[in-house]
């Protein structure tokens, strides 16, 4: 009993080592991040530029709801897949901080946490959403959308009154596809529900900046999603019972780079993505 | 080994047996429906009989009947799951998947299990939560609630076909419940497969249930992995049944199969 006694500080040592180590994996993938004050911060910016010849994007008829859909009176609508601005600038880019485990807190803007359903159109096309926190959804137009997500949420959220706002909490981190059932076949939008607030979507001519970087080497990436038609998806039309043809659009792609950030400076990065 | 270094294993692994558990997932390999402790290893034999030809053996829906099943066999991979008592994005409940295991799937491939025993199906649904991480990563959100039914009158049913114009449910089901709504050709499910909405008048049972209140639960869950969404943020409780009495109207010959129905939800409601 004595040996007993003199063991049991071990056990319990022993115990909590193993429970921590079991615990371990899970405990990285729930929070790898730690908001820290930044001080000595630096900068990082640059833009996202198309290289190549420009590809023809896909547009898909507007089959539905034209009053609302199409005010202007355009008959077809791109999918926002690949935006190139005239000075050859990508938007929609996501340009991101790989390898970082602690900054500032989220601070991520309002504009890419609030999602609207305008003219059959989600806009922002790009979302970015911190892990835990709410997606805030409405429709401006006064026709059913739906919005079904697909990836790292599953939730199916009709909108069927104009202008309220529903939140949806984002619980897991990744890329959440988004699109309407309610007949807007071309609406497509993307959620990336992050962990850190290091991450930027290009605008217009494909600039980005991330700010409050604490000085160090980081691996720097852009994320950009599927803009090439991979195939032609063949299925039976239920209601005419006629075989249509729905395009399957290519993964996402990244490109990833090395860039030093020094206290008080910016750090200038520039990315070529290209059809190849 | 000594009897006291026995006693310190056995004490060690006791202190050691809750977290183990608790972080590798051991409980995604059981279920627990009321008193019925489902086994995972127990189900998988069960699967490997009865499920394995639609489902797979990977559990991705692509058995060798897959080919031949309109809809398609669920692909439990993916960790979505039509017939919850949980809000739409949530995973099931342990005794929703047990439910659906016994209820089958009308209109569908899916039989009702009801050879199986219960700890039958309570082993299967432990061995269907271990083909998706979900059952590991997350746990289930609250059931959405059900409010009491109200009396059914021609008022209830009034204002019941006004939420169904407010709510657009005729985009997809149509103006008279047919599934023919101009939404309802486009649909797809959550694998790009065509998919038709519930056609109220062939008065078959609806996927997940027969009696009001699975058809309360229905539109205020969604059913996930379909295009069907889920109404709980845009009605009240009251709104919600007046929408249950009107849809029973579409619904041609319900009264006549009520006669027969074997539900006691059915023959409680006329």
């Amino acid at each position: 009993m004595g040996e007993f006694i003199k063991n049991r500080r071990a056990i319990f040592g022993l115990a909590l080592c193993l429970a921590a180590v079991s615990c371990a994996g899970r405990a990285a993938g729930q929070s790898d991040y730690t908001a820290i004050t930044v001080g000595d911060a630096g900068t990082i910016s640059g833009i996202v530029r198309w290289a190549g010849p420009i590809p023809k994007i896909p547009r898909l008829p507007i089959t539905k709801n034209a009053e609302v859909c199409s005010p202007d009176g355009e008959k077809t609508r791109d999918l926002e897949r690949l935006v190139i601005g005239a000075d050859g600038g990508v938007a929609n880019t996501v340009v991101y901080l790989k390898n970082i485990s602690q900054g500032k807190a989220m601070d991520l803007p309002d504009a890419v946490q609030h999602l609207d359903q305008k003219s059959c159109r989600y806009i922002p096309h790009i979302l970015l959403v911190a892990q835990g926190t709410d997606l805030q959804m409405k429709s401006s137009d006064s026709v059913l959308h739906t919005i079904h997500m697909a990836g790292a949420a599953s939730n199916n959220i009709p909108f069927p009154f104009q202008n309220q706002y529903i939140p949806i909490a984002m619980r897991r981190s990744g890329v959440v596809d988004l699109k309407c059932n309610a007949g807007h076949v071309w609406m497509n939008a993307e959620v990336l529900v992050v962990k850190h607030p290091y991450y930027a979507v290009t605008d217009n001519h494909g600039f980005f900046k991330l700010t409050d970087v604490p000085p160090g080497e980081y691996e720097i990436e852009a994320w950009h999603e599927g803009w090439r038609i991979a195939s032609e998806q063949k299925v039976l039309d239920v209601g005419s019972q006629v075989e249509v043809s729905r395009p399957v659009y290519s993964e996402p792609i990244t490109w990833a780079k090395k860039v030093v950030v020094r206290k008080g400076q910016t750090s200038d990065v520039q990315f070529s993505i290209s059809e190849n | 080994m000594t009897w006291t270094r026995i006693r310190i294993l056995l004490v060690a692994t006791a202190i050691l047996w809750p977290s183990l558990l608790s972080c590798s997932g051991v409980f995604a390999q059981q279920s627990k429906i009321g008193n019925l402790t489902g086994q995972a290893k127990r189900g998988k034999e069960l699967y490997g009989r009865y499920c394995v030809g639609c489902h797979g053996s990977r559990g991705d829906g692509e058995g060798e009947n897959a080919a031949y099943l309109n809809p398609k066999p669920r692909d439990f991979t993916m960790g979505l799951f039509k017939c919850r008592s949980t809000p739409s994005g949530s995973i099931p409940l342990d005794s929703d998947l047990f439910d659906t295991v016994g209820r089958g799937i009308d209109t569908t491939g899916m039989p009702r299990w009801l050879p199986l025993t219960p700890q039958n199906r309570a082993d299967l649904v432990a061995y269907v939560k271990t083909f998706s991480g979900r059952f590991v990563e997350e746990k289930p959100d609250k059931p959405v609630d059900i409010a009491t039914e109200t009396p059914v009158t021609p008022e209830s049913i009034q204002r019941g076909s006004e939420v169904y114009q407010s709510l657009k449910c005729f985009e997809c089901h149509g103006e008279k419940g047919r599934g023919d709504g101009p939404s309802a050709s486009s649909l797809r499910d959550s694998k790009e497969n065509p998919i038709v909405p519930y056609d109220f008048t062939i008065g078959t049972r609806f996927k997940c249930g027969e009696s009001d209140r699975d058809l309360y639960r229905i539109f205020m869950t969604g059913l996930d992995g379909t295009p069907m969404p889920s109404y709980v943020n845009w009605v009240t409780p009251a709104q919600a049944w007046d929408l249950v009495h009107y849809l029973r109207t579409l619904q041609a010959d319900y009264g006549e199969k009520s006669k027969t129905a074997d539900h006691k939800g059915l023959i409680a409601r006329r």
